[in-house]
């Protein structure tokens, strides 16, 4: 091992750890912001910060070495999971199922990820977030029907309301935030 | 000294191998778990249209229904032996990780290409998971076959301190949110579990949560672990107690939470960077005992 080797070497790791280091500095920030609504670095620094790790390379690498997300699991706060449910009628017979026809808990995992879209419409409620959430829903429920046959199909959304400290009894509840046929978002 | 902490030290444990066969079972048994779902979600008459799901999310490289429809239009092969031959590919691909060491490089490497357009590049169904294999693959990919490479140190540092980061990230960000620090949070995590558990908590937490101190304590207790994690790993007196604190709360988010995957990864993370290598070894190193003499001759710990 030679010495430019492990200087090239040390180069190559002080990057890898300063993406690492990146993503969660924003990740963190972002969460801050979220939730107090203050910023956890100056605007220039975090735009600085951002266009850095949105450059090409920053970003493919971010990708391939699997550095290119926070760590932040369950952090700040854990999140409402969102489930989709769809009403389907078929020959004057009505019936509901939760998951798209997902069979493995793995599956109805990742399909929940991608629910968490609706997560921004309560962050930032604007017409860009609610298209996009329409366009899904109605996509959900169009997709489930060419695959079932049925004659029609509703999807709704709903937001898992776990128990509180306030009402330990209560129980999951389920609140509904959207469906294909309208919006119910405040 | 940053050279010393780098390249000096010979390395503690046959890490490398320990990394393939753990990264390589772990993604097989992910797979293998998500195929009857796969092509709802990763075909292209999934429960998402792909034009919806690439409108969603924008890709950074090639993702996998781009590479999909590419290969369907040049082979004309129907959408359901693509999505199968993907699933069928990875699974082999996991296994050769494991155990083909001579071919580790190659395999690593079309595996992370495999990992990454599938769940990484276009990330609509991932989650932390999917990333941290990514991670694991990387360093499968540049870490030596053999523990007795020059190498292998280096990148048993990189991955060290990689993991650091991640706990130093993940307790800080708990620590900045108050459900985290008043209990609420883990009250929340455990009465909606990510997949049914294995020791599920739902009849029980009506009861419990009328201790909602208990739930603060617990709050408290990781972040103080994964805060200090990043310090405490490295001192020969709070080793044991970072590292299976560590491994016991993984353990014990696959039990309570389902997130079997995630924590099988995060356990055989931390048993390669530290078990393997822990900080204690080094004083025995320079007290010139007989066992110091053993364990520098044989260079690594045998694995099991």
């Amino acid at each position: 091992m030679t010495t430019n080797s492990r200087m090239l070497f040390l180069i190559g790791v002080a990057f890898h750890l300063l993406v690492i280091a990146g993503h969660n500095i924003l990740a963190t920030a972002d969460g801050v912001r979220t939730i107090y609504g203050w910023r956890l670095l100056p605007v220039p620094t975090e735009h600085r910060l951002r266009a850095l790790l949105s450059h090409p390379v920053a970003a493919h690498y971010g990708i391939f070495s699997g550095i290119g997300m926070g760590y932040g699991f369950y952090a700040p706060q854990v999140g409402s999971p969102y489930v989709a449910m769809l009403e389907r009628k078929s020959g004057g017979h009505c019936d509901t199922l939760f998951h798209p026809g997902l069979r493995t808990s793995t599956g109805i995992l990742r399909f929940s990820s991608a629910l968490d879209l609706f997560q921004w419409l309560t962050v930032a409620p604007d017409t860009a977030a609610h298209g996009m959430a329409k366009q899904l829903v109605d996509e959900l429920a169009k997709q489930y029907r060419r695959r079932s046959g049925a004659d029609s199909v509703r999807c709704h959304i709903y937001r898992i309301q776990p128990p509180s400290f306030q009402r330990p009894s209560d129980g999951i509840g389920l609140r509904e935030v959207f469906s294909s046929s309208g919006y119910s978002i405040p | 000294m940053l050279t010393h902490f780098f390249f000096k030290k010979p390395v503690g444990g046959n890490y490398l191998q320990l990394l393939r066969i753990g990264t390589g079972s772990v993604l097989l048994f992910a797979v293998l778990e998500l195929w009857p779902d796969f092509d709802a979600l990763y075909g292209p008459d999934g429960v998402l249209p792909h034009s919806l799901v690439m409108e969603i999310q924008s890709a950074v490289g090639l993702s996998y229904p781009t590479i999909l429809q590419e290969i369907h239009s040049v082979t004309a092969w129907p959408y359901a032996v693509l999505t199968h031959g993907t699933v069928t590919l990875y699974a082999i691909l996991c296994i050769l990780l494991a155990f083909a060491r001579r071919l580790h490089r190659i395999v690593a490497a079309a595996l992370l290409l495999l990992h990454s357009s599938l769940f990484t590049v276009q990330p609509l169904y991932s989650y932390g998971f999917d990333f941290l294999g990514s991670v694991a693959l990387f360093y499968c990919l540049l870490a030596p076959r053999r523990p007795s490479s020059s190498w292998a140190r280096p990148w048993l540092r990189v991955l060290q301190l990689h993991l650091c980061l991640i706990y130093f990230f993940s307790g800080a960000g708990k620590a900045l949110g108050h459900t985290w620090r008043n209990g609420a949070a883990l009250y929340k995590a455990l009465g909606v579990p990510a997949m049914p558990p294995l020791l599920p908590l739902d009849t029980a937490l009506p009861t419990l949560g009328e201790y909602p101190f208990a739930f603060a304590i617990g709050g408290w207790a990781v972040i103080i672990l994964e805060l200090g994690y990043a310090a405490g790993i490295w001192w020969r007196r709070t080793y044991s107690l970072f590292l299976y604190g560590a491994i016991s709360l993984h353990a014990a988010i696959a039990l309570l939470l389902g997130l079997y995957h995630f924590s099988l990864l995060m356990i055989v993370f931390n048993y390669c960077a530290f078990w393997t290598d822990p900080p204690a070894q080094y004083g025995n190193r320079q007290d010139g005992t007989p066992e110091a003499a053993k364990s520098t001759s044989t260079g690594y710990r045998p694995v099991m």
